[in-house]
């Protein structure tokens, strides 16, 4: 299964928590929406609205909903397992809010754990995010004992060093400073260009230096 | 890399004593499995003898005080014969023959020496080295007679000894001609008779068949005789079949050759039990073994997730974990094979010793038992690591 490139297309999506929550004021739940290829969005809303649940949904980690996502016209809902992990492994990447470490892994290992799913050797790549990051000097540390600012920056080279078509990411900023924000988007744009795609990105409701193209209210 | 960082993942920190304790329990099964085997191996070898050798039992029936009373011959029915005939270890049967006349040596210058004698006769494929010159027809003078080795040498270390009289080797009695005095119910009659031969396996006079059958028909009784000894050929005389049948039906038999089959089945039956003992530690440690697993699995539920949600493969994970309960029997199987050699080592220098030959190489089978048992592992495992991770998707 091979999507190049993908269009997400969302059809009367809701899920089912929220719909129990009844009126809802939101240009993505229960509409019709695609996104495009090579565009970034950003999606804004306070806490509880869904933001993470949505990009569970689109990386095929929660099925509890009604209405459809289709991924080139195929709905998700009929996607086996190992659609998903040649998705996971070839067309989505993600940060997630949680960011999902292995804390017993090194900062490095936790990202060689997802470049060895790949026959190129990243090592030089990695070590050059790590620096530009600030990072570089912890690569060897257990990330249980990094910070949460220092372990969202080894999630976000963990997301860059595969290939794929979207990037998800699930407020992948909430613990860095400004100027550390700066340099992420800075890098991540970059990556997002060279692979020529997409951003779906949540956010409270801050700004980014990223060039979004479309913004959308949960 | 990747290895290296599944095994960080998968195993490390995990909990390690269940696994050791599994292992301990299987090594244990393993090596007194192999043990029994080889030990089952090394008897079988000792008791049967080479491949297609054959064996010959002389049977007859128990002679008791009535026997003795009433001159009732304990001799085999008709109905006896064939159902002994029927037994799938008898290979073939003869009857012997005996005489209904008397039989007397007449002393000469040559023979200085007065006996009665008896004679027996079977078919001529149950005696060893038939000699060339082994028939009878009427009217012939000489009877050829083949005597037991036993007999010559029951003459030459009891009876020469005693009785001042020159030891006669094989080749010398042969020499001799021995005239004979025949005395019948019909008539009596000489004849001379040369012994021919030597037997080892029919404790007995023996003579050609038709000359016993000519006597006793012309000279004897002249009448049916139910015979009152067998002699059957055997594959293995090890066999425990025939302990139970002959036992069963009350006959006893000429040579101790069955005492083996008697210890045989002694010695299979503890055998049996050892390998049974083995059999069920083997099984138990693969239960403890894959429960372990299993446990191995539940422990690493989030971390095999996570796996998952990063891309990798469910083939990847049940791979690494399968390679690793590979690795690990392995590793007790070759500790199990390690520790075999060495016991089966300071045995056989216990039976060199003990002067008992035996082969001392290792039965193929051994080298197999192992294998078997990591494949069955193996593929049990495949299953329950596919099953048990297909449950966290």
């Amino acid at each position: 299964m091979k999507f190049n490139p993908l269009i997400i297309s969302l059809k009367n999506l809701i899920p089912k928590p929220l719909a129990e929550l009844g009126s809802l004021q939101s240009s993505v739940w229960l509409s019709e929406l695609s996104f495009q290829p090579q565009t970034y969005y950003q999606l804004h809303a306070p806490s509880g609205k869904g933001k993470s649940t949505l990009i569970h949904i689109l990386y095929g980690l929660r099925k509890d909903y009604s209405g459809e996502v289709l991924f080139d016209n195929q709905p998700i809902s009929t996607m086996l397992f190992s659609d998903w992990t040649t998705l996971r492994q070839q067309s989505l990447s993600i940060v997630f809010q949680d960011l999902r470490l292995f804390p017993n892994l090194t900062a490095l290992e936790n990202i060689q754990l997802k470049a060895s799913l790949y026959p190129e050797n990243q090592s030089i790549h990695i070590q050059e995010c790590a620096e530009l990051l600030g990072i570089a000097h912890l690569l060897n540390h257990p990330a249980e004992t990094l910070s949460y600012g220092e372990r969202q920056r080894v999630a976000i080279i963990r997301a860059l060093v595969q290939p794929f078509q979207w990037l998800l990411l699930d407020e992948p900023f909430s613990h860095l400073d400004s100027k550390n924000i700066e340099i992420a988007s800075q890098l991540i744009e970059k990556e997002v260009n060279k692979k020529k795609a997409g951003i779906i990105l949540t956010s409270l409701g801050f700004d980014y230096p990223l060039p979004i193209h479309q913004k959308l209210t949960l | 890399m990747k290895t290296k960082l599944l095994n960080k993942i998968l195993l490390a920190n995990k909990t390690k004593l269940p696994f050791i304790f599994s292992s301990v329990g299987f090594l244990f099964g393993l090596l007194l499995l192999l043990l029994s085997l080889q030990a089952y191996f090394q008897i079988k070898q000792l008791l049967s003898p080479a491949a297609n050798a054959t064996d010959y039992l002389i049977l007859n029936k128990s002679v008791n005080v009535a026997n003795s009373l009433f001159f009732a011959r304990p001799a085999f029915s008709e109905q006896e014969i064939k159902d002994l005939s029927k037994q799938s270890f008898v290979k073939d049967m003869g009857i012997f023959t005996s005489n209904q006349f008397t039989v007397s040596t007449v002393s000469n210058s040559q023979i200085p020496l007065y006996t009665d004698l008896f004679f027996e006769s079977v078919p001529v494929r149950f005696i060893e080295n038939t000699p060339s010159n082994w028939d009878w027809k009427a009217g012939q003078a000489i009877v050829p007679i083949i005597i037991s080795q036993d007999l010559l040498n029951l003459y030459n270390f009891g009876f020469a000894l005693g009785q001042g009289l020159p030891q006669l080797s094989q080749s010398t009695i042969q020499l001799f001609t021995i005239p004979l005095k025949i005395k019948g119910i019909q008539k009596d009659t000489l004849i001379n008779a040369k012994i021919v031969g030597f037997s080892d396996r029919i404790p007995s006079i023996i003579v050609p068949e038709p000359f016993i059958q000519h006597t006793n028909q012309f000279i004897g009784e002249n009448k049916i005789q139910q015979p009152s000894r067998l002699i059957i050929q055997v594959n293995n005389s090890a066999n425990t079949e025939i302990v139970q049948y002959l036992s069963q039906q009350n006959y006893q038999l000429n040579q101790d050759k069955i005492q083996a089959s008697k210890a045989a089945i002694l010695i299979q039956f503890a055998l049996s039990a050892i390998s049974l003992i083995g059999i069920a530690f083997i099984a138990l440690s693969f239960i403890l073994f894959s429960t372990n697993l299993q446990l191995l699995i539940a422990e690493a539920k989030n971390e095999i997730q996570l796996l998952l949600q990063l891309g990798y493969p469910a083939q990847t994970i049940n791979y690494h974990l399968l390679i690793f309960s590979i690795i690990l029997l392995s590793t007790i199987s070759i500790t199990a094979f390690l520790l075999f050699f060495l016991l089966n080592n300071i045995l056989n220098h216990f039976l060199i010793d003990n002067s008992l030959q035996i082969n001392t190489s290792a039965h193929f089978s051994i080298y197999l038992t192992p294998l078997i048992l990591i494949f069955v592992a193996t593929l049990l495992n495949t299953l329950s690591i596919k099953y048990l991770i297909k449950k966290l998707q």
